[in-house]
Formats: structure tokens, sequence, C-alpha cells
């Protein structure tokens, strides 16, 4: 069955999503760390899925997600917080 | 089972890897809290996956307790993350516009504070808003402070009230630029002639709520407009006197000359000689009245020499002032600059100024006479073309001139006595701008007057004084005299034969050639010719000598002229003459120069 924690989770994921999509305009072109945090919103649906059906199906998917978040962050933050080839701090 | 622990592992290691860069990340473009949180952020998915493979991995289970509050972090801490962006980016937006209102603030400043116009803010109830420089230097005051008083107290002399025809009032009512042009008195008293233009200030709903002055000084503008009328009205006559004075300079050279030849046949002592001699002088002044008229006309121009004036001043004025009660004072520079200048000419207008000022102080008084040198006097007088100048100054205590009558002073024809002719001024105008000079005047009722006089710095070394002395310097050689006019050939003859000279009269060009021509056959050498400028109708001095000098390289030639303004008189050398001659003839001078060009001939 559901866990507490996690529809919790998924109704701020649902939140913070609103947040962003609102705001959007005027944030930094960061696209590959909010990729990941797509992907980390992603991986709650299914988190809170596996609790109803197919079990193993969507904890894989679950898994492959916090994965490909993963591979998100490390490049994003590779991409922003080291390489030079461009400033990120800027909106458009 | 598997699979879903190389994700895990997948998922680990990556957070990790980003943790580690976040860590070692030294860029500045994202600041320090956003990368914190995201730090956070990240990091709990790090424990997380760490968690899960250590489940996985079935070691222990341990942290899977923790997963969910863990679970639970990153969103907070991600939002803070995107938070922190966003403050930032409101920053650098804020200083940008900062930068930008304060770039574009100082260009205005600079636009405002460096024009030289004055520019004035004026509220409806006539409080000064703003203002700038220029408007302080026109006024003469501290442009900060008058900032927040009234404009009619701060911009005009002595006013409790707005001015009663205040342009910019008028430009709030009609919403229309509004444009005069005025007298502004200034807190010392002087005048300046201004140009306002007034434009309304409107706010947002479009009313007016006040309006914008920018006055422009006119003063060098009119100057320069005076200066133009005043040249006009010389010209006109000009070309009026210049009409009769070169016939009327003939007569008098004959009658000079006459003269002249009468007190050689005399002796000192003889009652006729007074006679003549008074005559003579009568027929001088009356020869300097024509010279007078003729600086006004293209007749006049000055044959300068380099020289310095400083006798010329003091001797001038002195010859004046002699026999009358006023004292003089002299106040001149022993360096005075040289400058490139007629003599008789300058002497002219000294004594016409003095004249002015005797006139002036019927019952005595001082007068002083000063001049200086002055370095970039242009600088000062704008008129003036660049460069140094020699000031005079000749100041008196008579009786002034009306500040009214100042600017018609130099007028032809002004006078405000009863016997006067008003050229006195007129003339001494003429000359000083034909020499490349500036006389303005200056007085105050009751307390007399000042002339200034500026006259451009000469670029050559003093020439050699060729001092004039008094006497007949006799000769002998064969001299050709060519001349239209009949009586003037017959007294010169007259009068260089009675110096000993053998002398050949002809009255054209042409007949000065065949004259010449037939005395080298001859091989009767013709010591000197003096060839008159202008033969109506005939051969003229210059096309004279152009022929002459083909018969012999070496022909000595004086050029003669009523005109003393042609090039040809002052840049004698330059067409091929040795010396000129302005008539009517000084027989003294022209028996000097005669002297001068044989004896030249002789040490050669
Ligand atoms: N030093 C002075 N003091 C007072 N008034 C002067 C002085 N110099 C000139 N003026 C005024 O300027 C007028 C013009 O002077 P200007 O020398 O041109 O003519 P004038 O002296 O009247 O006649 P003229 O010199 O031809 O005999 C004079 O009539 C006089 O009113
Ligand atoms: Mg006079």
């Amino acid at each position: 069955m559901f866990q507490e924690t996690e529809v919790i989770n998924l109704l701020m994921g649902f939140i913070s999503l609103a947040l962003f999509l609102v705001k959007r305009k005027n944030l930094p072109r960061l696209n590959l760390l909010y990729f990941g945090y797509f992907s980390i919103l992603c991986a709650l649906v299914f988190t809170v899925i596996e609790g109803v059906i197919f079990k193993d199906f969507f904890n894989l998917l679950e898994h492959m997600f916090y994965a490909i978040s993963g591979i998100f962050f490390a490049a994003g933050c590779y991409k922003y917080f080291l390489s030079t080839e461009k400033d990120p701090g800027k909106t458009e | 089972m598997n699979i879903i622990f190389i994700f895990d592992l997948i998922a680990s290691l990556c957070f990790l890897f980003a943790l580690v860069i976040i860590f070692f990340s030294k860029k500045k473009s994202i600041d320090n809290s956003s990368k914190s949180f995201i730090a956070l952020a990240i990091g709990t998915y790090f424990l997380v996956g760490l968690s899960n493979i250590l489940e996985h991995g079935n070691i222990t289970d341990y942290f899977d307790l923790y997963e969910d509050y863990l679970e639970i972090l990153f969103l907070p801490f991600f939002l803070f993350f995107i938070y922190s962006l966003l403050i930032r980016d409101e920053l650098n937006k804020r200083i940008k516009v900062e930068a930008t209102l304060k770039e574009r603030e100082g260009l205005y400043r600079t636009l405002v504070e460096n024009i030289n116009l004055g520019i004035t803010l004026i509220d409806k109830d006539y409080n000064i808003l703003m203002t700038n420089p220029a408007q302080g230097r026109l006024f003469g005051k501290n442009y900060k402070e008058t900032i927040g008083k009234k404009c009619f107290t701060e911009f005009s002399k002595n006013k409790k009230t707005a001015c009663s025809n205040c342009p910019g009032i008028e430009s709030m009512r009609t919403g229309k630029i509004c444009i005069t042009e005025k007298d502004a008195v200034r807190d010392d008293g002087s005048i300046i002639q201004i140009k306002v233009r007034t434009f309304p200030l409107l706010n947002n709903s479009k009313s007016p709520v006040g309006f914008i002055e920018v006055i422009e000084d006119l003063s060098d503008y009119k100057m320069m407009e005076e200066e133009l009328i005043k040249s006009r009205k010389l010209e006109s006559i000009g070309i009026l006197a210049g009409g009769i004075a070169h016939d009327f300079n003939n007569l008098l050279t004959a009658v000079i000359g006459n003269l002249s030849l009468a007190k050689m046949n005399l002796k000192i002592d003889d009652p006729l000689y007074q006679q003549l001699s008074e005559t003579e002088n009568a027929a001088y002044k009356a020869k300097d009245l024509t010279q007078q008229l003729l600086t006004f006309s293209k007749g006049g121009a000055p044959i300068k020499k380099t020289t310095t004036i400083s006798e010329l001043i003091v001797d001038s004025t002195n010859f004046i002032l002699h026999g009358t009660n006023i004292i003089s004072k002299f106040n001149i520079r022993k360096d005075l600059w040289a400058i490139d200048a007629d003599e008789g000419q300058i002497s002219q207008v000294i004594y016409n100024l003095v004249t002015n000022s005797k006139e002036a102080m019927p019952d005595g008084g001082l007068l002083t006479v000063t001049a200086e040198n002055i370095k970039d006097a242009h600088l000062s007088i704008p008129i003036l073309k660049e460069g140094d100048y020699i000031k005079i100054t000749v100041r008196d205590t008579g009786n002034g001139i009306l500040p009214a009558n100042i600017p018609k002073i130099f007028d032809p024809y002004f006078t405000t006595k009863g016997n006067g002719s008003g050229l006195g001024l007129a003339t001494a105008y003429s000359i000083i701008s034909k020499h490349g000079g500036y006389i303005t005047a200056g007085s105050e009722k009751g307390n007399g007057s000042v002339f200034y006089i500026y006259l451009p710095v000469s670029d050559k070394e003093i020439s050699a004084n060729n001092g004039v002395s008094e006497k007949f310097h006799r000769g002998s050689g064969r001299i050709m005299v060519m001349d239209d006019d009949g009586s003037i050939r017959k007294v010169v003859k007259h009068m260089l034969t009675k110096l000993g000279y053998d002398v050949i009269a002809v009255k054209s060009g042409e007949e000065a050639i065949g004259k010449y021509r037939e005395s080298l056959i001859n091989k009767e050498t013709i010591d000197i010719v003096i060839l008159d400028l202008t033969v109506p109708g005939g051969m003229g001095g210059l096309d004279t000598i152009v022929e002459l000098k083909k018969l012999n390289p070496h022909v000595k030639a004086i050029v003669s002229s009523g005109y003393s303004n042609d090039p040809v008189m002052s840049e004698y050398g330059k067409y091929g003459f040795c010396g000129v001659a302005p008539k009517p003839y000084r027989f003294e001078e022209l028996s000097i120069i005669l002297r001068k060009l044989l004896d030249m001939e002789k040490n050669e």
C-alpha cells in the first residue's frame, strides 16, 4: 500500500513543479539540472504507483530514473560548474 | 535484482561525481548559496543511492529506515536552489539597470555641464529647480547657490517680482517654444545681450508644471554685427572720398611743389619766406585732410614698416598737449613689441584721440597713455585674430561719453561738438582696422573716457632706421620723370633741376621707354626713373618698368602714386622698383631717396 512519506513527497513534488513552471522564464538556463530534477519527480511517481500495481516493473523504473537523474546532474554539474566555455548565470 | 543494483550504483556514482564537482568548482557565475543548496539536494540522493546499494548488496538495510526522510529533503533543497537563482537573477538585473542609469545620468550631466548655453529648469512659481555652470557664468554667479531661489531675483538685478513679459509663463500658457532677445543686467551692473528660449515642462498628464529656459549669450555675436555695420558705413564714405581724393592730391602736389621751389629761391630772412612757409603749412594741412579722407577709401591702405611706436606715441601726444594745462602721464613699456605700421597713420590715430581728450578737458586734467604687450589677446577680445598684440590705452579725465553714445562715436559724422566734423574717430577706426587691429571705447559720464587700441605684433625684425632729415639733399645725375599731369611734371622738373639733377620729363610710359632706349643708344645714362603708377589712357608705371627692365635689367626706378593703397606701393620691391614716393611729393623726402639710390649705385 501507499507509504505516507511517499505521498507527501509526491505532493511536494507537484507543488514544486508548479512553482518551477511559473518561474521558469526567470531562471538561468541550467537545463541539465532541471532534467535531473524532472527525473527525480518521475521516480517519485513510480514509487507511489509501485505500491498499487506491477510492483517489480515500477520499482525497476524508479531505480532507472534515479540513475538517469544522476547522469543528468553529473553532466549538468560538469557543464555548468566546471567547464569554462559559457556563462550559465545568464537568463537568456 | 541485479539490474536495480546496477542502476543504484550508476546513480550513486553520478551523484558523488556531481558533488565532487560542486565542491571544487570555482565558477563565480553561480554564487555559493546556490551551490550549497544544489549540493545538499544532490547529497540526499547520493545517500539514498548508497543506502539502496547497501540494501541490495545484502550488506545492511539499516539505512533503509532513513531513506524516506532523505528523499523528502531533496525537494526543499532543490526549491531553495531555484529560489536563490531567482534572487540572484533579480539582483543582477537591478545592478545592470542601475549601471545604465548611472551611465546615462553621467552623459546628461556632461552634456548639461559642458554646453555653452545657460540651461535652467523653473517651476511655475519661478523657483529654480536645476541649472548649469554656463548659466552661472553668464550671470557671474555660483550656479549651485541659485538652486531653490526665484529666477527673477537670481537672473536679473534688483527684481522683487516676476518679469512682466516672462517668456516662460507664455510658453506654459501656449505650450509652445518662446524665443526672445533682451538685455539682462548682471549683479555687477554690466549688461549682457541674451537670447532666451523657453520650453514648457509638462507632467505625465500633459499639463504644464514649469518651463525650461535656455539662454544664449549674444554679446560676441552682436559685437561682430556692429563691427560689420561700422565698416560698411566707412566703406560707403570711402567710395565717395576716393573719387575726389586723387585729383585733389595732384592739385596739392603742384601747389606744395611750387611753394617749395619758391622758398628755395628766397633767403630765410626774406618776409615773403615766412608767408610762403605758412601757405605751405596750410597746404600740408589740406593734404592731411585729403589723406584723412583717403584713409576711408581704398587709397588709404597703410604703407607699413616694422617699428616700435613708443616714441611716436609720446611725440604726437606732447605735440597736441603743448601749451595746454593738461598733464600727460606715460606708462609705456620699455620693451614694447614692434608692429607693422604706417607711422603717419598711427600718429594720426593718436592725434585724433588726444585731440578729443583735449577738447573734453577744456579746463585741464590728466591724460594717461599706456602701452603694453598682450599675449594671446584674442582670448579676451574674441574679435581679434589669434596672436600677440600691443595695447594702447588713452585715458582722460574729461567730461566722458554718454553710454548711449558709445556705440555711435566711431560712426562717420557723429559729433556732439558744434564745429566737429565727426571724422576723427571714424578715421582712427578705419586706420586701426586696416592695420588688423581693434579700437574700442569706454566711459562713465563724469569720470572721463578711455580708448583701447589693439595692434597685432610684427613677426619681422625692425627695419634699419630710415629717418628723414629735413634738409634738401643735392645731387647730380640724369633723372627721368613720368607723370601724366603737366603741372606735376613741371614742378618736379624745376625742383630736381634746382637740386642739381638733369631732368627729362615725359607724360606716358610709351614716351618713357622711347626716351630710355634713345639714351642707351646715345650712351647718356639715365640714373633714375620716377614712374607714376597710374596714367589714364596710357601705359602705367607697372607696364613701363617691365619694358624698361628688358632694356636694362639694372634700371633704378621709383614708383609714385596718390593711391598709397596699391599693393605696388607697399611692396614695390616685388614689382621691380627700388623706392616709393607717395604723392603729393615732399621734396625733402624725394631728394633723400634719390641721393640714397645714387650713392648705392656708386658703391656697387
Ligand atoms: N575723449 C573724449 N571725451 C568725451 N567725448 C568724446 C571723446 N572722444 C570722442 N568723444 C565723443 O565722440 C564724438 C566723435 O568724436 P570724433 O573725434 O569722431 O568727432 P569730433 O571730435 O566731434 O570731430 P572731429 O574730430 O572730426 O573734429 C565727439 O563728438 C564726442 O562727443
Ligand atoms: Mg575729434
